[in-house]
């Protein structure tokens, strides 16, 4: 075996172990550089097509092989669209009519300051480590590092945490990096949100450092308590689970995010909002 | 000087097997980034470039498999692979080491380029797990829900890289063995 490491191979070993810890020095020092964001660039494109072409798939897989789901589906829908209507039918007051039809309101009229940018998601961080995925939007469209993806209801998504000409990194709100300031909505009790991916509860959120004496109830709105980097009564998720942390003193509470992660396709980004 | 440009068959058919190797390590990336990004095969998200760079590897031999396995985990660290610049070592030094042992001490075939394959994702996703271990405070049982599964499931992938590998090293072979 000795003869077989020829000069080369030794050269490629050594080379291996040099960029490993070039690599590793420069991107902790000045984060992504240009090379791995041109990489980037030239990437998204394939992933883009890649991602359209999955989509295509999974409709027309979908639709051949989940019809008999469909059918099920559809039926009840017609159910409750005539439930609907029989209540809307039954409705005494128009200021309850106004009240329903104010909640069918788009999210736009709802935040006459918010301006969106809408972007689908060309791909997913494919790792057990992180939860990310890539728009196939950047800094052409007007975006910028740390604004706040949504969903089309006002649902937090995640946060920008890289971004090239044509793509944006979104760091979601389940990655344990991710640490969102909120309140109860209706106690209105404040914490911190940090994803709880690395505490082994995947796809669960954690809300720490909440007064000991606070009153927690199953199902309770968690929303944001806005910031300079997201605007405030966004919603992150529902309280599922409450006890005393660590110390002893302070409470936490898990989530369920209120996004819904799997079906996820297109993401909004706040580009811009008043913060009152 | 225009000697100098001209292309033999032999170099076109060296250029066509390592452009295919490199479009099958590109489709391993899309498959895994793009279509299995978001998805989960048994509850995991597999892990199909070690699979893909340690096969050409032990293929192509230490030297030209190396470097192989040198530009395809810098290409792969830069599309913004979550392992980090760890992955630029593992994916190196494993399938070379891999493919010295198997010139000197195994036979170059099928069940010794599992056996490497299994070795190379296992030591990656460890080292990954222990960086995360030290650093993050990741869960313990992280290594068992998630990375065995992963290990396992990447692994389903490498008879048909195995096939694919083997049907493009014949491009040119004929030349090279003369």
């Amino acid at each position: 075996m000795k003869k077989q490491l020829s000069p080369r191979v030794k050269a490629i070993l050594i080379l291996a172990v040099v960029l490993s810890v070039v690599t590793a020095i420069v991107s902790a020092l000045f984060g992504t550089t240009w090379i791995g964001k041109t990489v980037q660039a030239v990437m998204t494109p394939l992933r883009s097509g890649v991602s359209a072409i999955t989509r295509q798939v999974e409709r027309y897989y979908n639709y051949v092989f989940g019809y008999e789901a469909l059918e099920a589906e559809n039926d009840y829908l017609e159910q409750r669209i005539m439930q609907i209507e029989d209540e809307v039918r039954t409705a005494d007051s128009l200021q309850r009519e106004n009240e329903r039809l104010r909640e069918l309101l788009g999210l736009s009229e709802e935040h006459t300051d918010y301006r969106f940018c809408a972007a689908y998601i060309v791909s997913w961080d494919s790792s057990n480590w992180k939860s990310s995925f890539t728009i196939g939007k950047g800094t052409n469209s007007g975006l910028a590092k740390g604004m706040v993806a949504i969903t089309e209801y006002g649902q937090v998504v995640g946060l920008i945490t890289d971004i090239g000409p044509n793509w944006a990194e979104i760091t979601t709100i389940l990655d344990s990096s991710v640490e969102i300031s909120a309140s109860i909505a209706s106690s209105g009790y404040t914490g911190v949100v940090q994803g709880a991916l690395n505490s082994g509860n995947a796809g669960k959120l954690r809300m720490n450092y909440l007064p000991g004496e606070a009153v927690l109830r199953n199902n309770d709105q968690v929303v944001t308590t806005g910031s300079s980097v997201y605007p405030k009564d966004l919603i992150l998720g529902y309280i599922e689970d409450a006890s005393f942390d660590e110390t002893g003193v302070a409470k936490y509470a898990m989530l369920r995010p209120a996004a819904d992660f799997d079906g996820l396709e297109q993401v909004f980004i706040v580009t811009q909002y008043v913060n009152e | 000087m225009l000697d100098k440009l001209y292309i033999t068959p032999k170099q076109w058919l060296r250029i066509l097997r390592w452009t295919l190797y490199s479009l099958l390590l590109l489709l391993a990336i899309l498959l895994q980034t793009v279509v299995f990004g978001n998805r989960t095969l048994f509850g995991t998200h597999p892990d199909f470039v070690p699979v893909v760079i340690a096969c050409v590897c032990l293929r192509e031999g230490a030297e030209r498999g190396g470097t192989f396995a040198l530009l395809g985990s810098l290409f792969w660290y830069l599309t913004g692979a979550e392992q980090g610049s760890v992955c630029i070592v593992t994916l190196t030094v494993l399938p070379v080491v891999g493919s010295l042992l198997c010139r000197t001490l195994l036979a170059d075939r099928f069940l010794p380029c599992l056996l490497i394959t299994l070795v190379t994702l296992f030591v990656e996703q460890t080292a990954m797990f222990l960086l995360k271990f030290f650093f993050d405070g990741l869960s313990g049982m992280f290594f068992v829900r998630k990375l065995l599964p992963c290990v396992a499931v990447s692994l389903l992938a490498q008879p048909l890289v195995y096939w694919l590998v083997k049907r493009i090293a014949k491009i040119g072979a004929s030349h090279e063995s003369t």
